[in-house]
C-alpha cells in the first residue's frame, strides 16, 4: 500500500489556481521531492496534506485513508496526527517560544496517550537522543538554540506521535551550510532506522537528489515533469526542467545567459 | 528575579515598589492606620499635621492619613473588580475571535468597536441614573466598558501568533483549539494582556474616582479617595492638604500603573523578542571525529 | 604592478559594545585589497562577519558598533572621511545591493522617482535627462518596456525585477566598486542566474570592482575570479576561484564544500562539520575552529594560527602543511589502487 496517494488535486485562493490537477504516489518508505521556484504552489500542498488547507478538488489519502475533508472530531484528529507530521522552514517560528524540546515533546507523547510514565519518559528519551539533542540543549528554551538545534527539537516533536510519513516543507533551506549537511545526514538516517516516508518540499535540487528516490517537477501548480529523481535530473524531459537544472551553480558555470 | 527588574528598569522598578505600598496599605489597613478612619472629634477640624496626625485632619476632625489607608480599599477594589469581569469576558472572545477568523472574528471586532465608541463615564452614568448610585451599578457599567479595551490589544497580540507556524505545528499534532490558545497562545501573549490590564486598572481607578467625585459611585462617608477629593467645603475654607492628599494618590498610582504597565507588555511581542538573535547558550555535541 | 588597489581593508577590526558594558568582538584583523575591476567573493556562514564587513565598508555600522584599523578606498582612508567626503564616497565610489530590494526602495515612491532622486539632487540633472538616463540603465540591466517601469510602483513588480531596478540604481551612480550582500539570496534559482549574470557583465563593462557577499561557495566560485571564505570574524583561505575549488585546504574550506550535496550524484553520506558555526566573540584563545576540525591538536585549542602563504592563496591553518600532505598521499594511494 503506498504512505501517500494523492489524485487530481486542486486549489483556487479565489481566481488563481494555486495547485492544478497535482497527483503522487509516495511508497511506504519512499521519498518524493517536490521542486519547484516561489509561486509553484508547492507548500500549498503540503499544507493540504497535513490538513491546514482545504482542498478544492481531488483525493488525497495518507495509509489509505481519506483526508481530503476536514476532520470530524478530535479522534479523527489524532488518528491523522499519528499518520503524518511536518517539519516547517522557519526554526525561529515553528517552535513554542516558551516551551523546551523536552516539555514540547512529552506534551505531544501526553496528548497521544497510551504510554505509562515511565515509558513515555523513555521514549522521550530515545527521541531526543535520536535527533542528537544533548541534555543540556533539550531543556532549554528556544531562544537559547541555534536554528540547526532548533530544527532537531522540530524533527523530534514531528517524530513523538509516531507518524510514518513525514512532510519536511523547506526543512533545511534556513539552514547554515554546515548544518544543513547535518540535518540532510540525520533525517537520512531517520529513515534508514524507522522506515518513514518523506515529502520533501524544497526549491533546491540539490538537497532533494541528495534525499529523495523521486522527484516531481511543480511550476505555477501544475507538473512539468515526475520520474526517479537521478533519471529526471540528469536527463529532463522539459525545457522548464533543464533551465532550473542549469541554474544551479557549479563549477565553470557560464553566467552569460 | 534581577532580570525582571533590569527589564522593567528604574521608572518600572519604582512604580511596581509604589504599588505594593499601596496595595499592603489597603490589605493591612486596620493594622497600619493610626485612627479610626471614621472617627474624629471636630475639636480637631481642619487640625494641620502634627505628631498625632501626620497629615492632619478633616473638616470634623478624622485622620487623614488614616483614611487614606482605608480608602485604598475601596479605590483599589472597584478597579480590581471591573478590570477582573472584563478580562473574564473580554479574554476568551478575544482568543475565539483570534482563532476562527473569518465571520466570527468580524463579528467580535465589530462589537468591540462599537463598545469601545462609547464614553465608559457616560455608560456608568447612565447606568447609575437607573439603579441608583453606588460601587455595585458604576462598576458593573465600567467592566463592560472596559472589555474592548483589553479585548482589542488580546485580539491582536493572539491573531499574531495564531499565523505562527507553532500554532500550525500544534494544530496538525493533533490539539484542539482550546488546548493551543489557552496554553500555548495565551501564554505566549501574557506579557501583553498583563500589561494592558494594569493600564485599564489605571483608568478605571480614574473612572471610579470621577464618578464617586461626583457622588455617584462610592458614598460618603466611607473612606475613598475620589470621595476625599470631592471635599469642596474643605478648599472653600482654604484647608488644601484634605484634598491634595488623596488627588497626589490618585495621580501617582494611575502614572505607576501606566508606567509598569507598557513596561511589561513592551512594544515586542515575546516570540519575536529574540527571533533573529542567536544565542550561545548551549553547545552543540561536539563529536569531532565525525567529520573525519 | 604599483597601481593603488581600488579598495584596501588592513587590520580591521569590528567591536560591538553590549547592553551590560561589555565588548564583542565580530571581525578580528581583518586584511585584504581588491585591485580595480576585480570581483572577489566573501563567503561565510552566520557569525563569520561578512555582511558585517561590507557595513564597515561603506560606514553604515550600527551605532554600538565601533572599527577599528584602515579601510582605503582609492587610497584614501575611509574611517577618516568627513560628511563632505563621505558622502561624495557613498555617491560615487561604492554603490550597494542588498539582500531584499522592497525593504530598500521606498514603497510610497515610483521606480522613476526612486532611479532618479541621486542624480537630480546630487548630481543636479534635470527632471527629463534623469529619466532619460534612468531608462536607458534599465534597458541595459535587460528590463522590458522601461519607460513604463519607470512610472511603476514596487508592488507592482516581482522580486526577481525589483532587485535588477536595485542594480541600475546602483550603475546610475556610475560606482567604481559594487558591494553586493547576498543579492540573489531572496531569488529563485532561475532569477539568480539572471541577475548574477547582468551584475557581471555590468562589472566586466564598466571596468567596476565587486565584492560579492554570499553563503554559498558555489556561487561565489562561478561568480567570482578570488574567494575569502571567512569563520568567525576572520579569513580563513583566500585564493582564486579556480583553486579553491580544486585545491581547498583549510579544513573549513574543505567542509563546506563536502557540506553541499552536489546535483549530479547523491553521497552516501555529506561529510558534515559537527558543531554549529560560531562568532568571534565566542572563539576560544586559539584557532576558532579548532573545536569543529578533525584536524585540531591541543596546539590549535590555545595558539591562534596566523594567515600564511600556502600552494597561490593564504591559509589560516597551523598543521595545513600536514594535512596537504596526508591528502595528497591518500589520493594517490587510491589512484594506484584504481
Amino acid at each position: 500500500m503506498n504512505a501517500v496517494e494523492v489524485r487530481s488535486l486542486n486549489k483556487f485562493f479565489k481566481a488563481h489556481h494555486a495547485v492544478a490537477d497535482v497527483g503522487f504516489d509516495i511508497p511506504a518508505g519512499g521519498s518524493l521531492g517536490i521542486v519547484g521556484e516561489s509561486g509553484s504552489g508547492k507548500t500549498t500542498i503540503a499544507r493540504m496534506l497535513v490538513g491546514l488547507e482545504c482542498p478544492t478538488s481531488g483525493s488525497i489519502a495518507v495509509l489509505g485513508r481519506d483526508r481530503s475533508r476536514p476532520a470530524r472530531g478530535s479522534t479523527e484528529r489524532n488518528t491523522r496526527a499519528q499518520e503524518l507530521q511536518i517539519v516547517f522552514q522557519d526554526p525561529y517560528t515553528s517552535l513554542d517560544p516558551q516551551q523546551s524540546a523536552r516539555s514540547a515533546i512529552d506534551e505531544v507523547l501526553r496528548h497521544h496517550g497510551g504510554r505509562s510514565a515511565a515509558e513515555r519518559a523513555a521514549r522521550l528519551d530515545e527521541l531526543v537522543d535520536q535527533v542528537g539533542l544533548t541534555l543540556r540543549q533539550s531543556v532549554a528554551r528556544p531562544r537559547d538554540l541555534s536554528g540547526g538545534q532548533r530544527q532537531r527539537v522540530a524533527i523530534a516533536r514531528a517524530l513523538a506521535t509516531g507518524p510514518r510519513v513525514l512532510v519536511l516543507d523547506e526543512a533545511v533551506s534556513a539552514l547554515d551550510v554546515s548544518i544543513q549537511a547535518q540535518i540532510l545526514n540525520l533525517l537520512a538516517d531517520i529513515r534508514a532506522d524507522t522506515g518513514l516516508a518523506y515529502l520533501l518540499i524544497s526549491h533546491d535540487l540539490a538537497v532533494v537528489r541528495q534525499l529523495c528516490d523521486t522527484v516531481l517537477v511543480l511550476r505555477r501548480g501544475r507538473v512539468v515533469e515526475q520520474g526517479d529523481c537521478g533519471q529526471v535530473l540528469d536527463n529532463p524531459a522539459e525545457e522548464y526542467t533543464r533551465a532550473l537544472r542549469a541554474a544551479v551553480p557549479v563549477q565553470g558555470w557560464r553566467i552569460a545567459v | 528575579m534581577k532580570q525582571h527588574l533590569r527589564r522593567l528598569g528604574r521608572p518600572g522598578t519604582a512604580s511596581a515598589v509604589l504599588l505594593l505600598v499601596v496595595t499592603v496599605a489597603a490589605i493591612a489597613a486596620p493594622l497600619l492606620a493610626p485612627h479610626d478612619p471614621n472617627q474624629g472629634s471636630l475639636l480637631d477640624a481642619y487640625g494641620g499635621p502634627s505628631g498625632a496626625h501626620l497629615l492632619g485632619t478633616d473638616g470634623i476632625g478624622r485622620d487623614i492619613l488614616s483614611r487614606l489607608v482605608f480608602g485604598a480599599r475601596t479605590s483599589l477594589l472597584g478597579p480590581a473588580l471591573v478590570v477582573g469581569v472584563s478580562l473574564l469576558v473580554g479574554v476568551p472572545l478575544a482568543l475565539a475571535a483570534s482563532w476562527y477568523g473569518g465571520w466570527v472574528d468580524a463579528v467580535v471586532a465589530r462589537v468591540f468597536d462599537l463598545v469601545y465608541a462609547l464614553p465608559g463615564l457616560l455608560l456608568a452614568v447612565l447606568t447609575v441614573a437607573l439603579f441608583g448610585p453606588g460601587l455595585t451599578p458604576a462598576v458593573a457599567a465600567l467592566s463592560v466598558a472596559y472589555v474592548p479595551f483589553l479585548a482589542r490589544i488580546v485580539r491582536a497580540a493572539a491573531r499574531q501568533q495564531r499565523v505562527s507556524p507553532y500554532v500550525d505545528a500544534l494544530a496538525v499534532q493533533g490539539f484542539g483549539m482550546l488546548r493551543i490558545t489557552g496554553r500555548h497562545i495565551l501564554r505566549n501573549i501574557a506579557p501583553v494582556v498583563v500589561g494592558q490590564a494594569a493600564i485599564a486598572f489605571g483608568y478605571a481607578l480614574l473612572d471610579l474616582a470621577s464618578l464617586s467625585y461626583l457622588g455617584l459611585a462610592v458614598q460618603a462617608p466611607t473612606p475613598d479617595w475620589g470621595v476625599m477629593v470631592s471635599d469642596s467645603d474643605a478648599l472653600l475654607k482654604g484647608y488644601w492638604l484634605p484634598v491634595a492628599a488623596p488627588g497626589v494618590l490618585i495621580v501617582l498610582t494611575v502614572l505607576a500603573l501606566t508606567v509598569l504597565g507598557a513596561r511589561i507588555s513592551g512594544d515586542k511581542p515575546p516570540g519575536y523578542l529574540k527571533r533573529r538573535r542567536r544565542s550561545a547558550a548551549v553547545p552543540d555535541r561536539t563529536a569531532v571525529g565525525a567529520a573525519a | 604592478m604599483t597601481t593603488v588597489p581600488l579598495l584596501e581593508l588592513s587590520s580591521l577590526t569590528v567591536d560591538f559594545a553590549t547592553e551590560d558594558g561589555g565588548s564583542r568582538t565580530l571581525l578580528a584583523d581583518l586584511d585584504l585589497t581588491l585591485a580595480p575591476g576585480e570581483a572577489l567573493g566573501l563567503v561565510g556562514e552566520s557569525g563569520s562577519g561578512k555582511s558585517m564587513t561590507v557595513r564597515a565598508i561603506t560606514r553604515l555600522l550600527p551605532p554600538a558598533a565601533s572599527a577599528g584599523g584602515a579601510i582605503r578606498f582609492e587610497g584614501r582612508d575611509v574611517t577618516t572621511m568627513d560628511a563632505a567626503a563621505l558622502r561624495a564616497y557613498r555617491d560615487g565610489g561604492v554603490g550597494l545591493v542588498f539582500q531584499d530590494p522592497r525593504a530598500h526602495i521606498n514603497p510610497t515612491r515610483r521606480i522613476g522617482a526612486f532611479l532618479t532622486e541621486a542624480l537630480r539632487h546630487n548630481r543636479g540633472l534635470g527632471k527629463r535627462e534623469a529619466l532619460a538616463r534612468a531608462e536607458a540603465v534599465l534597458a541595459e540591466v535587460g528590463i522590458d518596456e522601461p519607460a513604463r517601469r519607470l512610472r511603476q510602483y514596487p508592488h507592482e513588480v516581482s522580486g526577481g525585477m525589483l532587485q535588477r531596478v536595485m542594480i541600475a540604481s546602483v550603475l546610475l551612480a556610475e560606482p567604481r566598486l559594487i558591494l553586493a550582500d547576498e543579492p540573489t539570496t531572496a531569488l529563485d534559482v532561475t532569477i539568480q542566474r539572471e541577475v548574477v549574470a547582468i551584475l557581471d557583465r555590468m562589472r566586466r563593462e564598466r571596468g567596476m570592482g565587486m565584492v560579492f557577499i554570499t553563503h554559498d561557495l558555489d556561487l561565489a566560485l562561478a561568480v567570482c575570479g578570488r574567494v575569502a571564505v571567512m569563520y568567525a570574524g576572520r579569513i580563513v583561505e583566500i585564493r582564486s576561484a579556480r583553486s579553491l575549488h580544486e585545491r581547498a585546504a583549510h579544513p573549513y574550506t574543505l567542509g563546506l564544500l563536502g557540506s553541499r550535496p552536489a546535483i549530479d550524484a547523491r553521497a552516501q553520506r555529506l561529510t558534515a562539520i559537527p558543531g554549529r558555526p560560531v562568532s568571534a566573540f565566542e572563539a576560544g584563545g586559539g584557532c576558532a575552529f579548532a573545536p569543529r576540525c578533525a584536524f585540531a591538536t591541543p596546539t590549535c585549542e590555545n595558539e591562534p594560527p596566523p594567515l600564511v602563504p600556502f600552494d597561490g592563496g593564504l591559509v589560516r591553518c597551523a598543521r595545513v602543511e600536514e594535512i596537504h600532505a596526508a591528502r595528497t598521499n591518500t589520493w594517490t594511494s587510491k589512484e594506484a589502487a584504481e
